[in-house]
């Protein structure tokens, strides 16, 4: 099979485009001679461009076999790439704007190991991206188990939870910043010159309406974008997924990769009963990492549509969860505390030698300080269930994660020395697919050591049972 | 449980005191700054002496163990982490040797797996003939208890 003939002046133009960039800085303000000059020399690289277009393209040739993805190209030098096809991971379809408007779609090929996409296909037609990713699928199972004309999907983003993702798509922790910063602010005109009281609080009042409602709606309308549309069907051994207003995205996801299930909500969702839905897999590169593991994320649902969608992948129960050692709230409380204690001080030293600021105020810290501890607290927990272990942590950005036994890599348990001092240990269930930024491990923070151990031991023992039940 | 080879102990104290006394120019330069020469030598003293002090408590806090289907390590002095890994998870094993280890006959083993935390388990502080024996039993348990499974994911 070949790629689509429209990659060639595609390709050339998105090349032209920057020569043309550079072209048209540079050569505009000299005299006409050497823009005639400099105009000939553009066009010739043009030229050159879409010829080495033209012969890429007719060097290259993509074959799906029996077992493996074959691709051959190469001008001068010719490589034939052979992937396995039980190797592949994911089949990654996307398109721009311009893509689409031309018909093409771009495809990505990725493996489990090596971290990057094993291999691209710039651009093919639509329908040919369709067909790669059935006939992929198809080789992938001995046993066809597509279930033909059924588009009943296993998910659908219905339009009143795409108004509300939109909506309720700004980064919480921004807003507080800002609130933050502009409570600070609050003590200098307290304290300052009457006259100027009323027009500074006011300005600054603005100012703040201003900067948080250009966040929000920015947020909110590139996320309606990226999710307009959002389906999940349940393809027999693979999920697929589809979703985009401007850019498309498709892909499918096969079952047997999912290594585990992150339920995420914010405050605002939890207290309108909305949750959020992240499938983990392993085999996504750092460069889709933007929207690592969220392609088939279900942004928002209403708890109970969350909640089932995850049961109808991953069989658990309904979650009970453990808290961690009391001691740990003992950390917490300090922690901020002490942040509390370094602002205080900040602003003492501010109103002594900077300029008068009311920093009594920021003595309501300190109560403000033992409540986050104790919010922090009740937000953290763990269970072991028959075939799954899950733990929860955050208040601002609640994440619950759910995995399988089996998918257990390394189990690590540390303790800083603070840590050591109130017998409290961390216990990590690592699993392949994390980079530690985006996506995180299962963790369980300042659980007491006993307990620590004890879960240490039952995990492995589970993960040993596990594994002899799987094949 | 076993421990590293003494070795470990000259390479981990030189790059400890080299460290120590990078770190010293700071303090080194304030003391100069502040027309206070007599506390040179002890600012240039301090860290690399913390250093070496450091070094001991590594070497102490090092420990693994080929348990019967995992690798169990524990390392660690401000942060003590131990860490078992699953034979099955292994995916390969690397053995190096860094300019240093080939001058006192050490090596080390990297141990790798499909997870990130994990991802690469460092066991230093081998000698030559411990850490190809150990990679090969390890190379040798991980095809085992592959035998059950497809791929390790």
């Amino acid at each position: 099979m070949k790629l689509d003939k429209r990659s060639i002046p595609y390709k050339t133009g998105k090349g032209g485009l920057i020569l043309a960039a550079i072209f048209a800085t540079s050569v505009s303000s000299l005299n006409p001679l050497i823009f005639l000059i400099g105009g000939l020399f553009f066009l010739l690289v043009f030229m050159f461009i879409l010829v080495y277009q033209y012969l890429h393209w007719k060097n290259f040739e993509y074959e799906i076999t029996d077992d493996s993805f074959d691709i051959r190209s190469g001008i001068i030098s010719r490589q034939t790439r052979e992937i396995p096809i039980h190797r592949i991971q994911n089949i990654d379809i996307s398109h721009n704007l311009i893509e689409r408007i031309l018909g093409i779609s771009q495809v990505n090929i990725e493996t489990a190991g090596g971290g990057q996409t094993e291999a691209s296909l710039k651009y093919v037609s639509e329908e040919d991206a369709k067909t790669i990713q059935d006939r992929v699928s198809r080789r992938k199972r001995s046993i066809e188990e597509e279930e033909a004309g059924d588009d009943q999907p296993m998910f659908k983003l219905d339009n009143r939870e795409l108004a509300l993702l939109s909506v309720f798509s700004i980064d919480l922790r921004a807003v507080a910043g800002i609130l933050f910063l502009f409570s600070l602010g609050g003590g200098f005109f307290t304290a300052g010159p009457e006259q100027y009281q009323t027009v500074s609080v006011l300005i600054t009042m603005i100012l703040f309406l201003v900067t948080v409602l250009a966040v929000w709606t920015a947020s909110a309308l590139s996320t309606f974008a990226r999710y307009y549309g959002f389906k999940i069907f349940d393809r027999g051994n693979e999920l697929r997924y589809e979703r985009g207003l401007i850019q498309e995205f498709k892909g499918s996801i096969p079952k047997e990769k999912i290594q585990s299930l992150t339920f995420e909500e914010n405050p605002l969702m939890r207290y309108f009963g909305f949750s959020s839905l992240k499938i983990e897999t392993a085999g996504y590169s750092a460069e889709t990492s933007l929207q690592k593991g969220a392609e088939a994320a279900v942004p928002i649902a209403t708890r109970n549509k969350a909640l089932k969608l995850g049961k109808d992948i991953e069989k658990f129960s309904e979650p009970e969860l453990n808290p961690i050692s009391r001691d740990a709230k003992k950390r917490y409380w300090f922690r901020y505390s002490m942040t509390a204690t370094l602002l205080l001080t900040g602003g003492f030293l501010t109103d002594l030698h900077i300029t008068d600021f009311n920093y009594v105020l920021l003595l309501t810290l300190y109560p403000l300080a033992f409540l986050a501890g104790e919010i922090k607290w009740r937000n953290r927990g763990y269970q072991e269930q028959q075939n799954h272990f899950i733990t929860m942590n955050g208040f601002w950005n609640r994440r619950t994660s759910i995995v399988p036994y089996y998918r257990l890599q390394n189990l690590i348990t540390s303790s800083t020395i603070f840590q050591r001092r109130l017998d409290l240990e961390n216990l990590t269930f690592d699993v392949a697919g994390t980079d530690g930024i985006l996506t995180r491990n299962p963790e369980i923070f300042d659980l007491n050591r006993k307990t620590s151990e004890k879960l240490r031991e039952s995990i492995f023992e589970s993960f040993r049972n596990s594994k002899l039940d799987k094949k | 449980m076993r421990q590293l080879e003494k070795k470990i102990l000259y390479i981990w104290a030189i790059s400890a005191v080299i460290g120590g006394f990078l770190l010293s120019l700071v303090p080194g330069l304030l003391a100069l700054a502040f027309e206070a020469r007599w506390l040179l030598p002890i600012t240039v003293m301090v860290f690399p002496v913390i250093g070496v002090l450091y070094t001991f408590l590594r070497y102490r806090n090092w420990r693994y163990e080929v348990r019967d289907d995992h690798i169990y390590l524990e390392h660690g002095v401000l942060v003590k982490t131990r860490t078992m890994v699953p034979f099955v998870r292994i995916q390969h094993i690397d053995s190096q040797r860094g300019a240093l280890e080939r001058l006192t006959g050490l090596s080390h083993l990297v141990v790798y797996t499909a997870g990130s935390r994990g991802a690469d388990v460092t066991v230093p502080g081998l000698s030559r003939e411990d850490a190809e024996s150990l990679q090969k039993k390890l190379r040798d348990l991980a095809i085992e208890s592959e035998g059950e499974q497809g791929d390790a994911v």
